[in-house]
């Protein structure tokens, strides 16, 4: 009989409705019996953004709130079912002020009524030009298509239980350092015919009109205004809800021909490596997304699946995975937590690296329909999580799992489950699939002792017994009655 | 340069059987939290040790068990000395009178803050800031900055602590799933000089969970804005000693940077928001212990867990640290 291995992450989501969506909500209270009307209600995949803190008063807090917003919709704007929700406080009045150091309780509200299932949101601060950005994510536990949980299964059924959990929910990402030139001089393009006004208020004269897909240059904002250079060198506002916002950058390792306008006929191949500046993007139905890009002395125009979007602030690419990955697009999921995990600033708060590179894993498993077919370089996400994250039992579990299907090999599964219980005698994880081995192996016909290489190998008995020995809570599991598959 | 100190204090001996005259009493702390494990003497002609207070506060012990009968009917009266490290000492006289039963005694410790005991002027100001019992907030005592003449001094330690209180709480918040609410209070600007024991006497008045401060001084921008150089610290400041738990405080010097800067605050995100996590568990190891709360041990296990989860290899002393306290914990809840 063909034994067969595939790792499964339960459970998902698979409403696939519209293409991505954006909401605005401008209530938001502190007080605990506030109420806002759901914005996007049918939309399954939600994030809610919140207006950025701004401790320093430096007027900042609203725009890059915006930009925050509407780069997580660039990021995801080919996914069906997704949405991105932006709340910020009516009027002039600061967050700072209404929420003081319940913040993220708050966010996390307000994510709740509006069946959201992350909440982003964040702090800025400035110096001259440099701008410090904080970022934040919650991912609400409550949300079913947020847990994630990697589990071995087979054909035949393996019994159940051979899984493991990301149980992290709150990020704090390491700050971005940047400048407000960085962040806000970018070409915007606009989603519709657009007024060009005097400045940032909508009562302000108009100087004329934008037509649509037209990429303006943005050379700052103003709360949630762009200011535009125009061709004449005069200024104007546009309202950020008339413009899309690419990503400043696209990273590039391809050989690809550059096309004269969206879609059309590429031009010579040549080699694309490195960074390039977006000058302009465009959707076209059926062919999805573009990218204008700078090379060298010429413009062109490729594919955005060819290249890889560099956002302003890494924390986009973390939710545009967790996006990819709750709506099985586990490919772009991936590219995504790569993005994320090789942004200069990711390697400064370990457990948000290691659960990208977690999850930039896990997405390359799911992205085959059987382990069979992925690629081992799944495993060394795993591993590059252990090496930031070393004291984490939950790394070794998850390289365990991942080694066990990937491999076919209970002894390095083992090493690691050894290692996850000497860092937690207790652990529930590590003790439960430790355990399982254990139970599976003796068995004369069980499916995972048919699946594995080396599970007739004197030495891992041995092993084993010492671990069950050891370690009570394996123990425990070995006695259990064997759980219903 | 990083600094730890552990100490671990066990626990004394439960009270003895009582017999008349029964001497009892409780013993709290100036905001009426009680303490535990006060060391409790009485004296007549000699000294003998009587017995340490309970989770409550309260001790009770037999005189006759530890005088003779002759001692105690010629002794118009018994001196109580009650002792505890990281307090002022109390002697507190019970009269006895044949045939009728002493009242309890009700004494009040005041932290004696080791070797900088509070003046009457300090005390003053930082009686309206004292948290109520079952609260445990961090206390920022006013960065000591020099060189500052374009920015208000003011305006600099609010932005500090709005900064640092976002940092500290969104990493406490990040660990403790439905912990206590963490919250950095800003007090008025007192006499510190680097003085790690006049901060933890401050500390102990407050009944805070930690102190911050530091000192800074503004360096030429050279055309830009200045930049501020800034040595802090962060002293963990549980009642540990009432509740026989591990202490431990830590105090580093964080590199020259921009009040705003990133840097800054990522390092103090890392360092204070980690030992915030650890003053808590601390704290609420010892209340869970004098309560033998095993289902409150095992949540302060978790969270302790969760903030080693995510260490990296770089940081073996917060992970020491850690395991210290785990290691405390696993001992109660083996018990």
């Amino acid at each position: 009989m063909t034994r067969r291995a595939l790792l499964l992450l339960v459970p998902v989501y698979a409403c696939l409705l519209t293409l991505a969506h954006a909401g605005e909500i401008i209530r938001f209270d502190a007080g605990p019996q506030a109420r806002s009307d759901v914005v996007l209600a049918n939309v399954p995949v939600k994030a809610l953004v919140t207006e950025f803190l701004d401790p320093g008063n430096t007027g900042l807090g609203k725009s890059v709130a915006y930009l925050a917003w509407r780069e997580i919709l660039t990021a995801i704007s080919d996914q069906a079912g997704a949405g991105v929700i932006l709340a910020r406080s009516p009027g002039d009045r600061r967050l700072t002020d209404l929420l003081e150091q319940a913040y993220h309780e708050a966010a996390v509200r307000i994510a709740r009524e509006q069946h959201a299932s992350m909440a982003v949101w964040g702090a800025v601060n400035a110096a001259g030009d440099d701008v410090y950005v904080s970022t934040y994510l919650s991912i609400l536990p409550e949300a079913a298509g947020m847990q994630l949980k990697l589990r071995l299964a087979g054909e035949p059924p393996l019994p159940a239980g051979l899984e493991a959990g990301i149980e992290r929910t709150n990020f704090n990402f390491p700050p971005a350092e940047t400048t407000r030139a960085q962040l806000f001089q970018r070409p915007v393009v606009t989603r519709q015919d657009a007024v060009l006004r005097a400045a940032a208020d909508p009562s302000s004269p108009s100087l004329g009109r934008a037509p649509k897909a037209k990429a303006l240059a943005a050379v700052d904002m103003d709360k949630g205004w762009f200011k535009i250079r125009l061709a004449d060198g005069r200024s104007a506002y546009v309202d950020n809800s008339m413009v899309d916002v690419p990503p400043p950058t696209v990273d590039a390792q391809v050989k690809i021909g550059l096309a004269k306008s969206p879609a059309a006929r590429p031009g010579a191949s040549m080699a694309l490596v490195g960074s390039y500046k977006v000058l302009d993007m465009r959707y076209v139905e059926r062919k999805g997304l573009w990218y204008e890009l700078a090379v060298n002395d010429t413009r062109g125009w490729v594919p955005a699946s060819q290249v890889r979007p560099r956002f302003s602030l890494p924390m986009v690419h973390f939710v545009a995975g967790l996006y990819r990955y709750q709506l099985k697009r586990y490919d772009d999921a991936q590219r995504e937590f790569t993005q994320y995990a090789t942004a200069p600033e990711a390697a400064a708060d370990n457990a948000s690296l290691a659960t990208a590179y977690q999850l930039a894993g896990a997405s390359m498993l799911l992205a085959k329909r059987t382990v069979f077919e992925a690629s081992p370089a799944a495993l060394e996400q795993f591993s590059k999580a252990v090496e930031v994250t070393p004291y984490d039992p939950l790394a070794y579990s998850l390289r365990a799992l991942s080694s066990l299907a990937l491999r076919r090999q209970a002894g390095t599964a083992l090493t690691d489950l050894e290692q996850a219980l000497r860092l937690d005698p207790d652990n529930a994880t590590a003790a439960r699939i430790t355990g399982m081995l254990e139970r599976e192996l003796k068995s004369d016909h069980g499916t995972l002792k048919q699946m594995l290489e080396d599970s007739r190998q004197p030495a891992l008995r041995l092993r084993l017994d010492d671990m069950v020995r050891r370690y009570p809570a394996v123990a425990k599991v070995v006695q259990q009655e064997q759980p219903a598959m | 340069m990083l600094r730890a100190v552990l100490t671990a204090i066990g626990a004394l001996l439960a009270t003895s059987a009582a017999a008349a005259p029964l001497i009892s009493g409780t013993v709290t702390a100036h905001n009426g939290t009680p303490i535990a494990d006060v060391k409790v003497q009485a004296e007549i002609r000699s000294t003998v040790i009587a017995a340490p207070t309970d989770a409550q506060g309260r001790f009770q012990f037999d005189a006759g068990t530890l005088f003779s009968s002759t001692e105690l009917r010629n002794a118009g009266g018994l001196m109580l000395k009650l002792t505890k490290p990281g307090f002022q000492p109390v002697n507190w006289l019970v009269h006895l009178t044949p045939g009728q039963a002493p009242a309890p005694a009700t004494v009040r410790l005041d932290s004696s803050g080791g070797s900088a005991a509070l003046s009457a002027a300090d005390k003053q100001v930082l009686d309206k800031y004292v948290a109520a019992p079952g609260s445990a907030p961090l206390f920022l005592v006013p960065y000591a900055l020099t060189g500052i003449e374009s920015l208000d001094p003011k305006s600099v330690n609010e932005m500090l602590r709005a900064n640092l209180e976002r940092v500290i709480v969104t990493h406490v918040q990040a660990i403790v799933m439905g912990g206590p609410p963490v919250s950095l209070k800003l007090l008025p600007p007192m006499e510190q000089g680097g003085d790690i024991d006049r901060m933890r006497a401050y500390g102990l008045y407050l009944n805070a969970l930690g102190m911050i401060t530091g000192y800074g001084a503004v360096a030429p921008g050279h055309g830009r804005p200045g930049v501020l150089d800034v040595s802090s610290t962060f002293l963990v400041v549980p009642q540990a000693d009432s509740l026989g738990a591990p202490v431990l405080y830590v105090d580093d010097d964080v590199p020259a940077d921009r009040i705003v800067s990133p840097h800054l605050y990522q390092l103090l995100s890392k360092l204070w928001g980690r030992s915030a996590v650890l003053a808590m568990g601390v704290s609420e190891f010892g209340k869970a212990k004098a309560a033998r709360d095993k289902e409150a041990l095992q949540r302060i296990r978790n969270y302790l867990l969760t903030e080693r989860a995510g260490a990296g290899p770089s940081d073996e002393l917060l992970v020491t640290q850690l395991n210290t306290l785990i290691e405390a914990v696993d001992r109660e809840l083996a018990k």
